[in-house]
């Protein structure tokens, strides 16, 4: 009598549980009146630990600050082109190696002090002389700033570079005053629309916008940008109208539900980021080209974005994106053959192949891993997943030290294949003495030689399959769908909310 | 009683001055230079040596110790070493709103768990009762995420009542402060009414065949009466003890409700701490988590004596 | 959970399902080792299927077979489970048993020191541990398990001290030790068989725990790493999917929810079936092996139904045809009328088990669930049977026309509430205002002798005879025609036994009410009662005036009672010499040396910090082959000289020395030879065998230490069993008893038992402390008697302690009476008990209930 009394309360319990989540397929509502307002919610994963990117790796700082808050002398839009920004204009001298840039009249730091050709000459200086980061090395290639005038800087290079002038519209190329007195991890001072209002650790962060910006004044006044530790809680607050706008939703099963919903709209923008299946060229079994195409004709690049990101995101073949200049269809270059991994590991005296897998606790990476484990057991390959925790793990264990034979990590940096691939000390360990020379030659060509010579770079690492770029990760962008003006493409690291408003319908 | 408490006053002591020790000693053998997580990856050993300097962390391990400890005594947590920010502060607001949503989860638990606890044992041979107990067995066994996940999806998503997360705190407006805090709370709240609902049900079951209880009947009460007048205030005292307990192991298992609904608590900051290598933050996080649990167990310790006279006894 | 419920074969609802569900978790998790229907790693099949034929559980984002990811995920909750549990079971259970057996055996501050230890990792809950050493070391699957398994150690520490403490106190490991037993026997012998069960318990609790920690842990990404299959990670990943492919949160969501459920039902059915409450029903049925031992008093009824004899007055109190069954069909009360005119007392005697205290309860509508009554119940001046009423009509009643005052003092009272509160309810319920209560309520204290300001005062500070005092104040309060009372005096002091008797006569003869009596003491009913009800087996089979009844019992049962109640005293010995009342003064000039001596010894214990001396210098010699005995009231010190006399307590100062045996304070010990000639027999025969072991076992335990042996006995198995088969013989015990376990022998048995294990390896001395006390005035004069019977035999020197100087009187030929810790008179008993030279004796004889014949 209890005993069945119990399982029918186990029943109810299980039943009404199933219909409680079957309501919750119907759909949700969000949206109403939005003509008129100024301010916008914005969620986002991945929070910044502070404000200050020249100490602090990590694209969490420049996505949030970049172009909001700071500001560089060029800037790159939504094509992956330069357009001017801080700077009017600038010329270039015969030789390529001078760029004498013509600033804007009229603009200042959010701290009220004007913005002169002496802090583009301090902010360059300091890039090369205080920040800590690797990335400061992309200065390397200055050999002088000059203030020719309070609006007129020249920079000369060392040798000509197709590469500087992109960079310059990167987190490197952020313009700071050149008395900087404050402590950048708590305080942001740039020359953009928006200022950092409120950091609340854990929560959000506050823009607000400038009364005094210099150019035109964005249509929002008051950001708050959210942070979720969980991509679910990101995205049930965009499908609850709790934000207004999800950005780099990482939940990709999700959109196939939200895209059914009329309130809200979903776009794929393009990003910079590959999501690279790395080999470490430097060790066994990977110092062995076969064994490396091996990999590369086992893996179902298709079936790998289909099942871990629900196919968003694009397949590329290559480190790099369609937006690069020198982007080439290189997907082709490895078809799905497990018949023919098999014969390259037999040739490679490496049948019954074991590894460890080292994955990032990231979800993006923990999904790649699972499917690409599965394909590899196809091919008799034994992938162990050993879960490193992100970043602090990862980036001791893999990136510092080396110490691991295969791993999956987003390279969100924009243009960076020279980063993952020229080095030879970088983390991949792929040494090829010959791309560092035709690197460098395109570099101080022209344009056209330039995206010849990295084309042909592109094609040197997928023909040594120094590693697999799996996929081109989507920046999925879920908003309320009277949200306008969405910068979806994250050619940089920036999220750019300059150009948001809420359209009047 | 006096005696009582500061002898409870030591043990408080000497307890937090070991698990103090016991935090430093596991944290210091964490992977991952903190410097180097502070400094990005590829920074220069020099710069990795001033920061050491600067945060103190080239020091003997005894030296920084104190120095540690001295800054909790002092209510000085520090500044993180990775967000440059102020602990004090930071902690103190986790502190209120992971406070916040226990206090209120354990009230709603109360509320719902001792009248259906007291139901259950009075009602223990009839069908109303054996049903209060299976459901509060079920619901012991139901982790407390999946409830959340469900008032989530079903509140916040479906019917758009309540917003899906994140957090506002009451000096902020009251009325959104009620809003955000709802959902975290009664998910917080319902496996541990069914704990509760438990406990209450034994201990009332118990009071129920003491003396006492006959002598209060005998003296003309009924036996609800003789329950409700006599019985509860003597099954109070167990259910102090379990409210205590799961009090305190709430305040870390709030974790997992402050993950689903965004909500920014201590957990989470500790969570994310670890994440970042923000040793100091963990550190003085654990700190007072210990502080906190300690503290509970003293207070819990207090309510019985409030509750009980012969505990009251001064020798 | 009834009682009644619970001892019906199978009735255990929790158990069965919570060990099926444990059980279906534990075969999927071993099936999965060998077998899954598919890779539960592989991703194989089309993405997100609904479940199906092909796949049971449809399959997840990855094509995984989720069926087959139950499974194995069956495997990481068990092994997580399992770890954690044994982590915390085997450093927890060692440092309790540790800490429960050092503060059992007095060293209190190194067993704090391990508890304190312990509880500081009571500030670290498993899930902390569990991220800040998955910060250290790694979050994954092994780090899961130590943390949750470290966290629950505490938890585990306090339940096994808990459980050893409460062995300690039994005087079953007092047995042991007095056998000579070492401290790990006696931790492998009878503490941790006895503590399993509840270990077993937490055990089972901290699964589920485990259990759901592991999802919660594998929620927040620090479980068990992927792609291994893990319920908790299931679940988190399926949060995507909820409305695209709700199986994916169902089927983990379930199972996980089944482990746990299962777990925590195994955990509240063992607690049920462990209940130490329920152990001791099946002593019930025991009566009937009982009758081997004890001949049956029982003889067919043939009296009169009684109340067609009584003179018809108007009954105060009027019980016609009572019968009262339990729900299973046990008949408890089987036709029992009695009245109670208004100002008459009426005694009602039986054993235990007799069915007093049901009629008692039957007449106030108290009866426990399960139990029901049919027949009659009637008060002057209310209408109709109370039988009838409702409860809520009966609480009216109560208090006001009929009250009761119960057996146990300690417990009768709501130890929150102030006493005077507690009196002036009595009165509020009944309507009198809040002011006039309180105040009569004080008078009634200052009525029943109570000092000036015991009204503010708790239960707790209160002594037992007081809170007895208050108990009556509280029934009187509201001057009812009829006064129940149940066995008042039985667990008091005779001297407060013979106050509180004397004030409950006084004010009931006062007030004119009816007094319904109940007791088991024949000599407290002829001082109280004018007339006498005596039960047997819940029937009533005489009834008459006192004194008619007791000079001339008709019935056989009354005969054998009222010659079981009569202790005569031991006739004068004539071989032992009579020695000097003080031995301190006396000069062993040519008498042999005493077998133990006891020199100005003194006893200070610590009790909360302040200091309390339970013995104040006591001197007292036994000569061998004396039957020696000590007679005082609780709180004299009688216990604690015993106690010490047997090398179980050490004295604070003074002389001991036993059978040789040099137990001074000052002196080192060597207890080997004193085990071996000195044993005990306790008080309470339900506490002092081991529960879980058999008889033959019990009785064969002084002889596993080979010290205890004497030459020729026995020192095989074989020969053990031979020593044990003789033994239960020689006390009257059936053979096949040694098979048996104690809880099938009623509580003269178990007495016997207790007496076979001490003499079983043939000491010189026996050491009696209240053996029959606790025993019913039938069995109370056999086992005196077999005690008095084996003495003689086996030449033993008896030591015997007792708060009644009639058994004293009945066995010894030599007394010491105690009070307040010091010996206030000793001698040949006769001249003690006949000539009683000090106040306090005289006393203590006095207000001995003598059985008026």
């Amino acid at each position: 009598m209890q005993n069945l009394s119990r399982r029918l309360v186990g029943a109810v319990v299980v039943l009404t549980s199933a219909a409680l989540l079957t309501a919750c397929s119907a759909g949700s509502s969000s949206g109403g009146a939005s003509a008129g307002r100024t301010d916008v919610v914005v969620g986002l994963t991945g929070e910044p630990t502070n404000l200050d990117f020249t100490t602090t790796s990590g694209s969490a700082i420049p996505q949030l600050l970049m172009n909001n808050v700071y500001e560089g002398l060029v800037t790159i839009d939504q094509e992956g082109e330069v357009q001017p920004q801080l700077a009017e204009k600038w010329s270039i001298n015969g030789d390529r190696t001078v760029y004498t840039f013509t600033l804007h009249d009229g603009v200042t730091f959010s701290d009220g002090s004007p913005f002169t050709a002496d802090d583009v000459v301090a902010s360059i200086g300091r890039v090369q002389d205080d920040w800590t980061l690797s990335l400061k090395s992309k200065m390397d290639v200055v050999k002088s700033v000059e203030a020719v005038s309070d609006t007129e800087v020249a920079v000369t290079l060392t040798h000509p570079s197709n590469a500087w002038l992109f960079d310059m519209g990167t987190s490197v190329g952020a313009m700071f005053p050149d008395d900087l007195s404050v402590d950048l991890a708590t305080e942001a001072v740039g020359t953009g629309p928006y200022t950092v209002e409120e950091v609340a650790t854990g929560e959000h962060v506050t823009l607000a916008a400038r009364d005094d910006y210099w150019g035109e004044a964005p249509a929002i006044t008051d950001v708050t940008v959210r942070y979720f530790a969980d991509a679910n809680a990101q995205a049930n607050a965009v499908r609850a109208g709790d934000i207004d706008m999800a950005y780099n939703m990482q939940a990709p099963d999700l959109l196939a539900g939200l895209e059914q919903d009329q309130d809200l709209q979903v776009i794929d923008g393009t990003s910079t980021g590959e999501v690279l299946l790395a080999l470490n060229n430097a060790r066994p079994p990977f110092d062995d080209l076969n064994v490396r195409r091996a990999i590369m004709y086992a893996i179902d690049r298709k079936a790998v974005l289909d099942t871990a990101w629900a196919g968003h995101g694009e397949l590329i073949g290559s480190m790099v994106p369609p937006t690069d200049p020198y982007y080439q269809d290189l997907t082709g270059a490895y078809p799905y053959d497990p018949d023919r991994a098999r014969e390259l590991l037999a040739e490679a005296g490496a049948e019954d192949l074991s590894i460890t897998f080292d994955v990032p606790t990231r979800p993006y990476a923990e999904a790649v891993a699972q499917v690409v484990v599965s394909q590899l057991a196809e091919v008799g390959i034994d992938a162990k997943i050993v879960p490193a925790e992100f970043p602090a793990v990862w980036l001791d264990k893999v990136f510092t030290e080396h110490d691991y034979e295969m791993s999956v990590i987003l390279h969100t940096e924009a243009r960076d294949m020279l980063t993952v691939f020229g080095d030879p000390d970088y983390y991949v360990g792929y040494d090829n003495p010959e791309l560092g020379e035709v690197a460098e030659k395109a570099d101080e060509g022209s344009p056209d030689q330039y995206v010849a010579g990295m084309q042909e770079v592109s094609r040197m690492i997928v023909d040594d399959a120094a590693s697999d770029p799996l996929f081109l990760f989507p920046n999925t962008v879920v908003a309320d769908a009277a949200l306008s003006g969405i910068a979806a493409n994250a050619t940089t690291e920036s999220m750019d909310l300059t150009g948001l408003r809420w359209s009047d319908s | 009683m006096v005696r009582h408490l500061a002898s409870h006053a030591a043990q408080l002591v000497v307890t937090l001055l070991v698990a103090t020790v016991a935090i430093f000693v596991l944290l210091r053998v964490l992977p991952g230079d903190p410097a180097a997580v502070a400094l990005g990856i590829e920074a220069s050993p020099e710069a990795l040596a001033a920061w050491r300097a600067e945060h103190g962390t080239d020091g003997s391990l005894v030296v920084q110790y104190l120095q540690w400890v001295g800054g909790l005594l002092t209510g000085d947590l520090g500044t993180s070493y990775v967000t440059s920010q102020e602990l004090t502060p930071l902690v103190a607001d986790r502190v209120q709103v992971t406070g916040i949503l226990v206090l209120l989860g354990m009230l709603i638990a109360l509320v719902v768990a001792v009248p259906v606890g007291t139901l259950a044992a009075v009602w223990h041979r009839n069908a109303g009762g054996v049903t209060l107990s299976a459901v509060s067995q079920v619901g012991v066994a139901v982790p407390n995420f999946l409830v959340g996940v469900l008032l989530v999806a079903l509140f916040a998503v479906r019917l758009g009542w309540l917003p899906s997360g994140g957090w506002t705190a009451p000096a902020d407006g009251l009325g959104e402060f009620w809003r955000h805090v709802l959902l975290p709370a009664v998910a917080l709240g319902s496996v541990q009414a069914a704990i509760i609902t438990r406990y209450v049900r034994s201990a009332v079951l118990e009071i129920m065949r003491e003396d006492f209880l006959r002598t209060a009947r005998a003296k003309g009460l009924t036996f609800t009466g003789a329950l409700v007048r006599h019985g509860l205030r003597n099954a109070g005292v167990p259910i102090v003890t379990v409210v205590g307990v799961q009090i305190a192991s709430m305040l870390i298992g709030a974790v997992v409700i402050e993950r689903v609904f965004a909500v920014p608590g201590l957990g989470s900051l500790l969570l994310d701490s670890v994440g970042n290598r923000d040793l100091l933050a963990v550190q003085s996080i654990v700190a007072v988590l210990v502080v906190l649990v300690v503290l509970l167990n003293f207070l819990v310790d207090l309510v019985y004596t409030l509750l009980d006279p012969r505990l009251r006894r001064a020798a | 959970m009834s009682a009644a419920g619970r001892r019906r074969p199978g009735a255990h609802p929790q158990l069965v399902i919570g060990a099926v569900l444990v059980g279906l978790v534990l075969v999927t998790a071993l099936v999965s080792l060998v077998w899954t229907p598919y890779d539960p790693v592989h991703a194989g099949a089309e993405r997100l299927l609904p479940p199906g034929a092909e796949h049971w559980f449809g399959t997840d984002r990855f094509g995984r077979d989720v069926f087959s990811q139950v499974m194995a995920g069956a495997q990481i909750t068990l092994l997580v489970g399992l770890v954690a549990v044994g982590i915390a079971a085997l450093v927890g259970v060692p440092l309790g048993v540790l800490a429960g057996m050092l503060q059992g055996s007095g060293r209190g501050r190194p067993a704090a020191v391990l508890m304190r230890g312990t509880d500081i990792l009571l500030a670290f809950p498993g899930l902390l541990l569990a991220i800040v050493l998955g910060a250290v070391y790694g979050a994954g699957t092994v780090t899961a398990m130590v943390a949750l398994g470290i966290g629950s150690i505490p938890a585990f520490a306090r339940v096994a001290r808990g459980g050893t403490l409460q062995v300690m106190r039994s005087d079953y490991v007092l047995a042991a030790r007095a056998a000579n037993r070492g401290e790990v026997a006696i931790a492998a012998r009878h503490v941790l068989p006895n503590i399993a069960g509840t270990v077993l318990v937490q055990c089972s609790v901290n699964f589920a725990i485990a259990v759901l920690a592991e999802a919660g842990l594998s929620f927040l990404g620090l479980g068990t790493p992927p792609p291994t299959p893990s319920w908790g990670r299931m679940l988190q990943e399926s949060q995507q999917f909820l409305g695209l492919a709700d199986h994916l949160a169902i089927v983990p969501g379930v199972a996980i929810a089944v482990a746990v459920l299962g777990f925590n039902l195994l955990g509240d059915g063992l607690r049920d079936v462990l209940d130490p409450r329920l152990k001791t029903e099946p002593a019930a049925p025991s009566r009937v092996d009982a009758s081997q031992v004890e001949p049956p008093l029982v003889e067919p009824v043939e009296t009169p139904d009684p109340s067609q004899v009584e003179p018809v007055e108007t009954p105060a109190l009027d019980l016609r045809h009572l019968t009262v069954r339990t729900t299973s069909g046990r008949t408890l009360l089987d036709d029992l009328s009695l009245r109670v005119a208004a100002g008459e007392r009426v005694g009602l005697i039986g054993e235990s088990g007799s069915g007093k205290t049901m009629t008692a309860l039957a007449a106030l509508g108290l009866l426990p669930d399960g139990v029901a009554a049919t027949g009659h119940v009637g008060l002057a001046g209310v209408d109709g049977n109370l039988l009838d009423r409702g409860e809520r009509a009966l609480a009216r009643l109560r208090g006001q026309e009929i009250s009761m005052v119960f057996q146990e003092p300690m417990t009768a009272l709501n130890p929150l509430v102030r006493v005077g509160h507690q009196v002036a309810e009595a009165m509020t319920l009944h309507g009198t205002d809040g002011r006039t209560a309180t105040l009569r309520a004080a008078e009634l204290l200052a009525e029943v002798g109570l000092p000036d300001g015991a009204a503010r005062r708790y239960p707790h500070e209160l002594s037992g005879g007081q809170r007895q005092r208050v108990v009556l104040a509280m029934a009187l309060a509201d001057d009812p025609a009829v006064l129940v009372a149940d066995e008042p005096t039985t667990a008091l002091d005779v001297t407060v036994q013979r106050q509180v008797l004397d004030l409950m006569t006084r004010l009931v003869s006062d007030r004119g009410a009816g007094l319904l009596f109940i007791t088991h003491d024949l000599a407290v009913v002829s001082q109280v009662c004018e007339r006498v009800v005596v039960l047997l087996d819940g029937v009533v089979v005489e009834e008459g005036p006192v004194e008619e009844v007791f000079a001339h019992p008709r019935h056989e049962y009354t005969r054998r009672l009222l010659a079981a109640s009569t202790l005569e005293p031991r006739p004068s010995p004539s071989l032992v010499e009579p020695v000097e009342t003080r031995p301190s003064l006396v000069e062993p000039v040519e008498t042999p040396a005493p077998l133990v001596r006891v020199q100005d010894v003194t006893r200070t214990y610590a009790h909360r910090g302040q200091p309390v001396q339970a013995l104040r210098g006591v001197s007292l010699a036994v000569q061998e082959g004396q039957r020696f005995g000590i007679v005082g009231e609780s709180g004299s010190g009688k216990s604690t000289l015993l106690r010490i006399v047997a090398g179980l307590d050490r004295a604070t100062s003074g002389r001991v020395v036993t059978a040789g045996v040099e137990l001074s304070p000052a002196e080192p010990r060597d207890l080997g030879g004193l085990r071996s000639a000195l044993q005990l027999v306790f008080q309470d025969p339900y506490g002092s065998l081991d529960p879980r072991m058999t008889v033959g076992d019990i009785v064969a335990e002084p002889l596993l230490n080979a010290r205890n042996v004497r030459d020729g006995g026995p020192r095989s198995a074989a020969g053990r069993r031979d020593a044990v088969r003789e033994m239960l013989d020689a006390v009257g015990l059936p053979l096949d008893a040694a098979g048996r376990y104690p809880h099938q022998f009623s509580g003269g048995q178990r007495q016997r038992i207790a007496i076979a294990r001490a003499l079983v390896c043939r000491p010189r001395i026996l050491v009696a402390d209240e053996p029959v006390s606790a025993l019913d005035v039938s069995v109370r004069r056999q086992v005196l008697d077999l005690l008095a019977r084996l003495a003689d035999e086996r030449a033993l020197t008896l030591l015997l302690v007792s708060h009644d100087l009639g058994v004293v009187r009945h066995v010894c030929d030599h007394v010491a009476v105690m009070h307040d810790g010091l010996i206030v008179e000793q001698g040949p008993t006769g001249q003690v008990y006949d000539d009683p030279q000090d106040e306090y004796t005289r006393r203590l004889r006095a207000a001995t209930p003598q059985l008026a014949r």
